[in-house]
This record gives C-alpha cells, sequence and structure tokens, in this order.
C-alpha cells in the first residue's frame, strides 16, 4: 500500500524536485503539495519518501512524476461565458498579423481545444498560431492525437451548447470506435515547446496568453515571478486570462490593467 | 472528552448539500452582527452557475458574505463561501487556496477537502458543523476535525430535509453536539 507524506518527507522531497526541474517546489501552496505527493504516491504506488527521492535523482521518475504532478483542467469551455468573450468582444478586435496565443502550461487537452474551436467557428484559425508548454512527453502525446477524456464528455458538450455556436459539437469532435477525438486538422498551426515556461518561452512575443487557474497551485512570490514572466512576451496592447476567481499579484499591477474584470482578461 | 474552550477559534467551517441553503441563509440571518470570528461555508452547488446563491446568502445575512479570491486571508465577522467549480482549502496562515483538482465525493467544491485542511491548519481552535446533506461528503472531514481535537456539531439528522450526510458522520465518530438549527445558532452566538 502506497503512503501519505508527512511535513518532514515534504521538505525533503522539494529542494530534490527543484534541483530536477530548475524550479523552486517549495513556491507551491503548501496544502496542494501535500495533496499532489500523497497522489502521486498512490498512482506511482510510492513505498517510502526514501525510495521516491532516489527516483528522482536518477531520473527514474522524471516522466511520471512531471505526468502526474500537474493538475489537468477540469473540462472544455469551463466559463463558457469566457470563451463567449474571446469569440466576441476580443477576436474581432486582434489585427491581422497578430493572431498568436500562448499556453504557458498545457496539463491536458481542454483549454487548448476550446481555443482551437472558438477559432474555428470565427474563420481566423488559418492565420493563427498557437505556442503550448507541455512538460510531460507522454501527455504532449496524448494531446497530439487529439484524444478527448471520454469522462468529460458529456459535460464537454453541455458547455460546449452553452456558447451557442452556429456548428454542432460533431462538427468539431469525431467519434472513432467510442473514442473522441478533435479534428486534427485544427492542430496544423500548433507549435509545441517542451519543458515549463520558467525555462522555455516562445521565439516571440504573442497577443493572448490563456492562463487560467494554474497559479492557484503558487504561493504568493512564485506567482509574482510568473506574472513577471508572462508579461514579458505580451505584445504591448495584447492580453492575459487568468481564473475566475484569481488575481493579478499586488506587485505586478502595473504590469497590467484589468480589461474584462469578470472574465479576468487583463490587458498589457 | 471533555474539550477545553480556546481562547479564541481561527473560523468556524460549515459545510452542507441539499436543503442547506435555507438553513444556512437563516443561520446567517439570525447571527449576531458583531460575531467575531471567520465563517467558511463549503455548499454543494452547480458547477456551471457562477452568480446566485452569494446574492441570495448576502440579502438576509448579518454579516458580509464573500467568495474568496485564492490567496485571500480570512478576517473576523466575514463569511467566506466556496465558489462553484472550486475546491476550497485552508492555509496555516489562515489564506484561503482554492483548486481545480478532481472531484472528491461527486463534488467540487468537496466539503471533505475543506474540512480535512481547516482540522490541519486549526487543530483545536475550530469549530466544524456539518448540516443536512444528500451524500457522504464531509462526514470523513469533520471526523478528522474532531481528531484533530476541533469541536464538531452534526445537524440532528431528525431536522434535516435530507439525512444522508448527518447520518453518515454520526457513523463514523461522535460529535461534541448534535443539534437542531435552533440550538446551532444559538450556539454561535455563544462564542
Amino acid at each position: 500500500m502506497a503512503i501519505a507524506p508527512t511535513i518532514h518527507d515534504i521538505r525533503e522531497i522539494t529542494p530534490v524536485l527543484s534541483d530536477k526541474f530548475k524550479i523552486d517546489f517549495s513556491n507551491y501552496a503548501f496544502s496542494f503539495l501535500r495533496r499532489r505527493f500523497a497522489h502521486i504516491f498512490n498512482v506511482l504506488n510510492v513505498k517510502s519518501t526514501k525510495d521516491f527521492i532516489e527516483k528522482i535523482k536518477s531520473g527514474e521518475l522524471t516522466e511520471d512524476f512531471s505526468y502526474h504532478f500537474p493538475v489537468p483542467d477540469t473540462e472544455m469551455f469551463r466559463d463558457p461565458s469566457f470563451w463567449r468573450y474571446l469569440r466576441l468582444k476580443i477576436l474581432p478586435g486582434l489585427e491581422e498579423d497578430k493572431f498568436s496565443f500562448w499556453f504557458p502550461q498545457l496539463v491536458s487537452c481542454e483549454e487548448l481545444f476550446s481555443l482551437l474551436v472558438i477559432l474555428k467557428e470565427e474563420g481566423v484559425i488559418d492565420k493563427a498560431k498557437v505556442y503550448c508548454n507541455v512538460s510531460s512527453a507522454k501527455k504532449l502525446e496524448e494531446i497530439k492525437s487529439g484524444i478527448t477524456d471520454s469522462k468529460k464528455i458529456e459535460l464537454n458538450k453541455q458547455n460546449f451548447k452553452r456558447l451557442e455556436l452556429n456548428h454542432h459539437f460533431e462538427d468539431y469532435f469525431i467519434n472513432e470506435d467510442g473514442k473522441v477525438f478533435i479534428d486534427k486538422s485544427l492542430m496544423t498551426n500548433v507549435e509545441f515547446l517542451k519543458g515549463n515556461f520558467f525555462n522555455e518561452v516562445p521565439n516571440t512575443t504573442v497577443s493572448f496568453v490563456i492562463f487560467r487557474n494554474r497559479m492557484i497551485y503558487y504561493n504568493a512570490k512564485l506567482q509574482v515571478n510568473a506574472e513577471e514572466i508572462l508579461a514579458k512576451y505580451i505584445h504591448k496592447g495584447g492580453y492575459m486570462a487568468i481564473g475566475i476567481k484569481e488575481r493579478i499579484s499586488q506587485a505586478n499591477q502595473s504590469l497590467f490593467d484589468e480589461y474584462e474584470i469578470s472574465e479576468k482578461i487583463y490587458k498589457v | 472528552m471533555v474539550k477545553n474552550k480556546p481562547a479564541y477559534y481561527k473560523g468556524i467551517v460549515i459545510g452542507g448539500s441539499a436543503g442547506s441553503f435555507s438553513l444556512v441563509t437563516k443561520i446567517l440571518s439570525r447571527i449576531k452582527p458583531d460575531f467575531k470570528y471567520p465563517i467558511i461555508i463549503c455548499l454543494h452547488r452547480l458547477k456551471h452557475i457562477r452568480s446566485g446563491l452569494l446574492e441570495g446568502l448576502n440579502l438576509k445575512s448579518n454579516l458580509s458574505v464573500v467568495e474568496p479570491y485564492d490567496k485571500l486571508r480570512l478576517e473576523g465577522g466575514k463569511v467566506y463561501l466556496a465558489p462553484s467549480n472550486y475546491h476550497l482549502f485552508i492555509e496555516f496562515d489562515s489564506t484561503v487556496s482554492l483548486s481545480t483538482e478532481e472531484v472528491l465525493n461527486h463534488s467540487r467544491p468537496s466539503i471533505d477537502h475543506t474540512f480535512f485542511s481547516a482540522a490541519t491548519s486549526f487543530r483545536e481552535k475550530m469549530v466544524g458543523i456539518l448540516l443536512t446533506g444528500a451524500n457522504k461528503d464531509g462526514a470523513r472531514g469533520i471526523k478528522d476535525v474532531h481528531n484533530k481535537n476541533g469541536f464538531t456539531i452534526v445537524q440532528d439528522p431528525k431536522t434535516c430535509d435530507v439525512d444522508m450526510m448527518t447520518k453518515s458522520a454520526l457513523q463514523l465518530f461522535n460529535p461534541d453536539k448534535v443539534l437542531s438549527p435552533e440550538e446551532i445558532i444559538d450556539f454561535l452566538n455563544s462564542l
């Protein structure tokens, strides 16, 4: 049976992870680390903290850790009003050559596929460029395959309906032997970046950063750090969206102007 | 074991599901306006409806009710309602952290999650209250509050619209009090 990590265990593990992944893991919210390590110990059937640390150091668990540590998106089109706002208010105002988007931390397919559907619906997908940082090689292959999570399919469809688009869900998603895939032609202009955005960034600035519900797992210090990095890669006049229950840190208020506060869209 | 009453409480945590909205409204409309501790409320709610519940509670509440942003610090005399489609956790420094992690007991927000984290952070300096509800979420969490010496109250199942949640808790442990809604209000106003 897997064990649950103690506070002492967490203090032992975080420096090892920080060294391995070049991110200070002690800057994640403590209660999150406790839950997430317990989750990882459970799914990987970790027998002891010592064993876990050794396997992280040796690289044996690097991929498994990258796959299981970040929290996947809950669903496609989460907060449909955000996606409606993006479609109806933001996209029509973007200049022709500035349809560039960045997901600094893509953990699963849902946010990316939601954006691709919206871009296709508005007829701008061919001129769009979408950058995505994905830390796990296994997750990257899953996302590239276009497969969606079958457990979320009903929820995804319900959210899709709330968008009130002109097309049907089935126009974008194909059912093959009970598995649902996005139309892969929508992924033509997606460029995947390996690793995390603290170490790997697009080679250009972008118009829109989508970073919803990612900084809720950071402590205040790491949030400030993340916001500063992201702000550098947004064009002047570009946007960043964060989760509806997140706020830009006090320290970085000068970097971001509130644009549509109910959807937590900020302008740079 | 009779617990010693602490000099102060870091928080009062209330969990509930089906039928608890009207009861929580009643509690907040009768609580004394100078109540000095933070109240954290985790109710099961529809994932895709962001508004309505908060406004409904604020209509009659004697205390200000907010849906906290991530990293907000708790303040005495305010009520914090777990937002739709987020779990709500309490950190050691009495700040709120939110999460979109997997559903627990088919719920996000999950009452168990909120109780577990509050029990760890507040220990004996909290009161946990479990109200009427239609699943088992909250039962293990309030037992954890009890195990960490927090004061626990379970609504008397005879007074519940749906008694599954409270009966599940009572099968797991003996809380400090089993109270009717009127008695819960009196208890809170006596703190």
